[in-house]
């Protein structure tokens, strides 16, 4: 699979224009093997550099400044992913922030004893850009994200990728919030919903 | 059924993998565009696949109707090698 990073010039994305922007040339066949049709992905390059809000009931993207939404949780940065700190049954847990995933996903062996075994409710397969995968679809006991609670639908992978994401416990959907509206705070790392 | 088959869509070393090739994205904090005219706030249209998926149309260069996903979970943009066949301009690469 290639990996080349390019330097594309003139792209337009509705009323944005970019005269420059590195993008990496690579497969996108596994998406369109079960979704709609892609042809490139927007990463946090360009999301991160401006505060931006993501309006589910007017289908509008807003960048620029805006105020902080009802619920709000703190995003963590240092690394090349944006990841909050969730509590799963009193017990911390850290998830990528990701808009790729339609529900919670969770590595059992990096959770390990902080989260007790669960009934299956059914076996799914996954479909990634490193392949397919069998995942379980569980209901969660609890789980909150600065005291709100989060759709409790998730799935478990069993096995986490070996050297990569050290830290992380799983991924959280933005579908998990139930929200109408999400603000990014990229200045201040803050992600506030409602 | 449909949904549950996406579950591990950006699930990947990718991230890992681009960072040491891109570098630090926190250091770009300007607003996202070269040109956004006269207001403060730009909007931007998507539509929504599967309830969870948001996807925007642009162009590169003359290719218009292009299908951009948001992905939060990826350092840097991405899009497929067909692009190059098919004679959309792009530079010199910068890494390999």
């Amino acid at each position: 699979m290639s990996r080349e990073l390019w330097d594309v010039p003139d792209l337009q994305l509705g009323p944005l224009r970019f005269s420059s922007l590195p993008m990496m040339l690579h497969s996108l066949d596994y998406l369109r093997s079960t979704g709609p049709s892609v042809d490139a992905l927007i990463g946090l390059d360009v999301l991160q550099r401006c505060s931006f809000a993501i309006d589910f009931e007017r289908h509008v993207i807003v960048f620029g400044t805006s105020r902080r939404l009802r619920s709000e949780a703190r995003l963590d940065s240092s690394e090349p992913y944006w990841a909050v700190e969730a509590v799963l049954m009193n017990r911390s847990v850290r998830l990528i922030v990701d808009t790729g995933v339609p529900s919670i996903l969770l590595y059992r062996d990096r959770l390990g004893n902080r989260l007790p075994k669960l009934p299956v409710e059914r076996v799914i397969r996954g479909v990634s850009v490193g392949g397919t995968a069998s995942l379980e679809v569980v209901t969660l006991p609890s789980l909150q994200l600065n005291g709100k609670e989060l759709n409790r639908r998730a799935v478990m992978l069993e096995n986490s990728p070996q050297k990569a994401l050290p830290r992380v416990d799983g991924y959280l959907s933005l579908v998990a919030l139930g929200a109408r509206r999400l603000y990014v705070d990229v200045e201040n790392n803050v992600m506030s919903w409602e | 059924m449909k949904l549950t088959k996406l579950f591990l869509r950006s699930v990947s070393i990718w991230a890992v993998v681009l960072s040491f090739i891109v570098g630090d994205t926190n250091e770009a904090r300007a607003c996202p565009v070269d040109s956004v005219g006269t207001a403060s706030r730009v909007e931007l249209p998507f539509k929504l696949h599967d309830g969870y998926l948001i996807v925007v149309e642009g162009r590169i260069g003359a290719r218009q109707h292009l299908r951009f996903a948001l992905d939060m979970n990826r350092p840097t943009a991405s899009c497929a090698p067909i692009w190059r066949k098919a004679s959309i301009p792009v530079n010199t690469p910068l890494a390999s």
